[in-house]
């Protein structure tokens, strides 16, 4: 038999407002078989129908009624429809002489309790486990300080967080949440002031039905949700997936080869060696991240090595140290378009901070480059190095470590923000 | 909820606890009891038994003696026939107070 689908266009907790709308939808000549994110009804024949809602008892089967109270309610001329999730069981009767489910408010209010306490201690833990969170996230952000880092600065990375914030999964992801969290609260005023009411002995309030807002706000959480299993649980979104190693063989936007760096001829681990690289993940590749305010925005992490080895077979080093070791240079890239050039500065401070080695004295200096807004170099006594140049909204920072001097290749890498 | 802090019953839960006051009683016999004894004045819905049996039990007013299938008896605890001594007090205090200030 044909099934039809429909938008509850009430809330779960609106009991009189759900009762009225089954009512209604028999009235049509649909009968409910379902009742979740949506409704599910098969054709009946039209006639009047008395729904009841009645809340599933704790510690009682979700499933279905216990024995005892289906043939309580068969006697009385009710019958067991179906469970809405863990909080109502849905009884009918087409018997205009069976008497009400619940005699008096008062009991039909404490029929809720259950239901009362157990959204309470929802909506309880949740705030709880939402403080908990932002609580760590303040924590790890301005008061987190490692023992290993000799210089540490709070504050200087959080434009980058203001660029991940505006990261299309997460703005959908915060979209979600708050949405939800609006239709619980809003879900929970009403029971209360059903309970509120019949506890008085007084009707529940009258309720809007049916809401086309509640029916649009259905349908936006199905769209909201959709994309974001899409997204996140899929991943077949490569270039808003944060976490995607692409190869630089497949990678062609623009970024300095680490072999152009070099005065001395340095390869690629695969090109030097058959053997796969001694770590499990890829030691070359790029990653590709979106922000609505950096349009472009991505790395590139390069390992190079020189063909001649050292006199330890197996030991690398940026710095070759009189041929004990092989000559192994590494450089990364971050490259961004940001949509605010005001942000560029901050943006490449706080990716430099992001490339920074804590354990290492860092020391900065700016200077002029002719067609750029900065140039920040940053050195230390190891051979780390780091560069950020800015152009408008252009950006690009690096962070490099081996025997050249970043200083004295400036034009290769201005030409990323030229 | 002991007896003293449960503040007054309604009619349906006075006339529940009443029926239990000569015998043990399933739901059945419960709804017909009221009905009878109040002349079809309070009918109790199934809901509203239900519910206030289970309520009962959980204050300890009442407790399952017997399951015969479907069926579940229930018995008067001595905490049950105090809270229903307490409400008929109660009620007898009202309709003293009522007589002694009768209409004009």
């Amino acid at each position: 038999m044909k099934k039809i689908r429909k938008f509850i266009p009430v809330s779960l907790y609106d009991i009189p407002g759900m009762e009225q709308w089954l009512e209604k939808q028999a009235q049509e000549g649909l009968f409910p078989v379902h009742l979740g994110s949506w409704a599910t009804f098969q054709p009946t024949a039209k006639r009047e129908y008395r729904f009841r809602l009645d809340v599933i008892g704790k510690g009682k089967d979700a499933d279905q009624p216990s024995e005892e109270q289906m043939e309580l309610y068969r006697q009385a001329g009710w019958e067991y429809v179906l469970s809405i999730g863990r909080a109502y069981y849905l009884f009918y009767t087409t018997d205009p002489s069976a008497p009400e489910l619940f005699s008096d408010c008062q009991s039909r209010g404490l029929s809720l309790e259950p239901l009362k306490k157990a959204q309470t201690s929802y909506l309880r833990r949740k705030i709880i486990v939402y403080s908990l969170v932002a609580a760590a996230l303040i924590w790890a952000l301005f008061f987190f300080e490692s023992k290993y880092d000799v210089q540490p600065d709070r504050f200087v990375r959080l434009p980058l967080l203001l660029l991940n914030l505006f990261n299309p999964i997460l703005l959908l992801f915060l979209l979600c949440a708050a949405f939800m969290v609006r239709i619980e609260f809003r879900d929970s005023r009403t029971l209360r002031r059903t309970y509120a009411a019949l506890m008085e002995g007084l009707p529940p309030p009258p309720s809007p039905v049916p809401s086309k807002w509640i029916v649009w706000e259905n349908k936006l959480q199905v769209a909201l949700i959709v994309p974001l299993v899409l997204f996140v649980v899929v991943g077949r979104f490569d270039s808003l997936n944060p976490w995607k190693e692409i190869p630089l063989s497949s990678f062609h936007r623009p970024y300095v080869a680490i072999q152009e760096l070099e005065q001395e001829p340095v390869l690629y681990w695969e090109e030097l060696f058959d053997d796969p690289p001694f770590r499990d993940e890829p030691e070359t590749y790029a990653d590709v991240q979106f922000s609505f305010l950096a349009p472009t925005w991505y790395s590139v992490t390069q390992e190079a090595y020189s063909p001649q080895a050292g006199t330890q077979t197996n030991a690398f080093s940026p710095d070759p140290e009189d041929g004990k070791y092989r000559y192994s240079p590494d450089l990364d890239m971050t490259r961004f378009r940001l949509l605010i050039p005001a942000l560029a500065r901050t943006i490449a401070r706080a990716q430099m901070d992001s490339y920074r080695l804590v354990n290492l004295e860092w020391s900065y200096e700016e200077v002029d480059y002719p067609g750029l807004d900065f140039v920040i170099l940053a050195t230390t006594d190891d051979p780390w190095q780091m560069a950020a140049l800015g152009r408008g909204g252009n950006v690009a920072v690096f962070c490099y470590a081996g025997v050249e001097k970043l200083a004295n290749h400036l034009d290769q890498l201005a030409a990323m923000v030229l | 909820m002991g007896g003293k802090s449960r503040g007054p019953l309604t009619e349906p839960m006075f006339y529940v606890l009443m029926s239990f006051l000569k015998r043990d009683m399933c739901g059945t016999e419960i709804t017909e009891f009221v009905e009878r004894r109040t002349g079809g004045r309070v009918r109790l819905g199934p809901g509203t038994l239900y519910t206030l049996l289970g309520k009962f039990q959980d204050e300890k007013l009442i407790e399952e003696t017997e399951v015969d299938g479907r069926k579940r008896t229930y018995h008067l605890t001595s905490k049950g026939r105090s809270v229903y001594q307490e409400e008929l007090d109660r009620l007898r205090q009202c309709v003293q107070d009522a007589d002694e200030e009768e209409l004009p």
